[in-house]
């Protein structure tokens, strides 16, 4: 949902963009009902125009001049879903599920331009191991020109790997090439983390266990300098890993209750997921 | 010793540790290292998240400026902790263990002086907690229950919080 003045912009479960006059607040009023190509997910206003992060369908900007009649200006699709948006000035960052970070140029709303992207498999250097992409990119949120992506850790084994309720730090200055300048979080929120807001230069973080605020005072953390290369690793056989041996014991299962979250968590992610 | 970060510097006056991490979460697996400053025995702080998404670390050595980890799958891996760095976490609401249930949150709203978070466990049910900003972390100032009705989105205008529940919009 957002607001913008006395109007509420709304997202339902069955695709469809709902506006309510909100003059009396009390009593909200519903003034339009509009179907949407896929799954509304969050919202962003930015002056009269309404960024819906609009799961399959894209990134949709509606021109809400008149908030009782949008009107479709343009509709960019990063070949992935799109779970979440955040805006800064004339650019548009998207959590871009498969896709990762994705900046687009909506300086023209009606011909908005994709203009940078940030794959979270590239960085992995264990994408090897997998046969499918395990951290999605789940919500964003942008603090002194740092894009913070929150990731959904869509593995399936139990106990999860590979990251869990990682967090990546993008710098954005350069938007054609959102640079990594941070990397962690991991394991402070268990499989996913569904919801990063920055409020007042303060970043807080919301998920699947628990709920955060991060120290944001030094948002870029110290990262490896030296990976070896091929020729020098061990052997990339995770049935004989020490790392997939560690994991059996039954101290590293994952509670009961992670298996909870999952009916709300994929009500809400259920395009992205399809 | 280590850098322009004086605390680190001399290791007469000030000790320091980069420390296998302690996750918080029972059954997550540990890929990060802590740099935690004892230069206070009595209350060390963590200073900084190293963190390379290749495995947990075994033994770490410094060298100058440098931190040399042997890392299982990752072979051996180089840090420079010349500098502080990386997102420190404060909780809110403890994480979730085997025995205690987590709080799973979907959207966040905020003012100038209170934070919400609408929450949705299937199993407990939803809601909004609010949480007074004033401090950090923020400290919980109340809660509602939307019962069954799961909570996914919030908003916020004047005086108003509306809460997206799966079935209705509620003021």
């Amino acid at each position: 949902m957002a607001t913008s003045g006395t109007w509420l912009f709304a997202g339902t479960v069955d695709d469809r963009l709902l506006v309510y006059d909100i003059s009396q607040p009390t009593t909200p009023s519903q003034k339009v009902s509009l179907n949407l190509p896929g799954l509304p997910i969050e919202f962003a206003v930015s002056g009269n125009l309404l960024l819906v992060a609009d799961s399959t369908a894209g990134l949709l900007i509606y021109n809400v001049t008149t908030p009782a009649a949008p009107v479709l200006l343009s509709q960019t699709t990063p070949s992935t879903s799109v779970t979440d948006v955040a805006v800064d000035g004339n650019l548009v960052l998207l959590a871009a599920w498969d896709g990762g970070l994705v900046v687009v140029d909506f300086t023209n709303p009606a011909a908005p331009q994709m203009v940078g992207q940030a794959k979270l498999d590239t960085i992995d250097p264990y994408a090897a191991y997998q046969s499918f992409l395990l951290n999605k990119a789940a919500t964003v949120t942008v603090l002194n020109k740092i894009a913070f992506v929150g990731v959904y850790n869509a593995d399936t084994n139990d106990p999860p790997e590979n990251g869990n309720g990682m967090i990546y730090g993008f710098d954005y200055s350069e938007p054609s090439e959102p640079r990594l300048v941070y990397l962690g979080a991991n394991g402070v929120i268990a499989d996913a983390i569904l919801t990063m807001r920055s409020f007042g230069g303060r970043l807080f973080a919301g998920g699947t266990s628990t709920l955060i605020e991060f120290d944001s005072s030094q948002p870029r953390n110290v990262v490896n300098l030296f990976f070896p290369p091929n020729a020098l690793r061990p052997p990339l056989n995770p049935a004989r890993s020490p790392r997939t041996a560690r994991r059996s014991p039954a101290g590293l299962r994952q509670p009961a209750i992670g298996k909870k979250f999952r009916l709300p968590m994929r009500r809400k992610y259920d395009a992205a997921l399809r | 010793m280590l850098g322009p970060d004086s605390r680190y510097r001399s290791p007469e006056t000030h000790l320091e540790s980069a420390a296998k991490a302690e996750n918080p979460c029972d059954h997550c697996l540990s890929h990060w290292l802590q740099v935690v400053d004892i230069s206070n025995p009595q209350q060390p702080t963590l200073d900084a998240t190293l963190f390379d998404y290749v495995d947990s670390q075994y033994t770490v050595a410094l060298a100058g400026s440098y931190l040399l980890s042997t890392e299982a799958d990752g072979g051996l891996a180089v840090y420079d902790v010349s500098k502080k760095g990386g997102l420190l976490p404060n909780y809110l609401e403890a994480p979730s263990s085997g025995a205690t249930p987590g709080i799973p949150a979907f959207a966040q709203a905020a003012n100038a002086t209170n934070l919400y978070f609408a929450v949705a466990n299937a199993v407990t049910g939803g809601g909004v907690l609010a949480y007074d900003t004033s401090t950090t972390p923020p400290t919980p100032v109340g809660n509602f229950s939307t019962g069954f009705s799961l909570c996914q989105a919030l908003a916020l205008s004047s005086n108003y919080l509306y809460v997206g529940a799966v079935d209705s919009l509620r003021v």
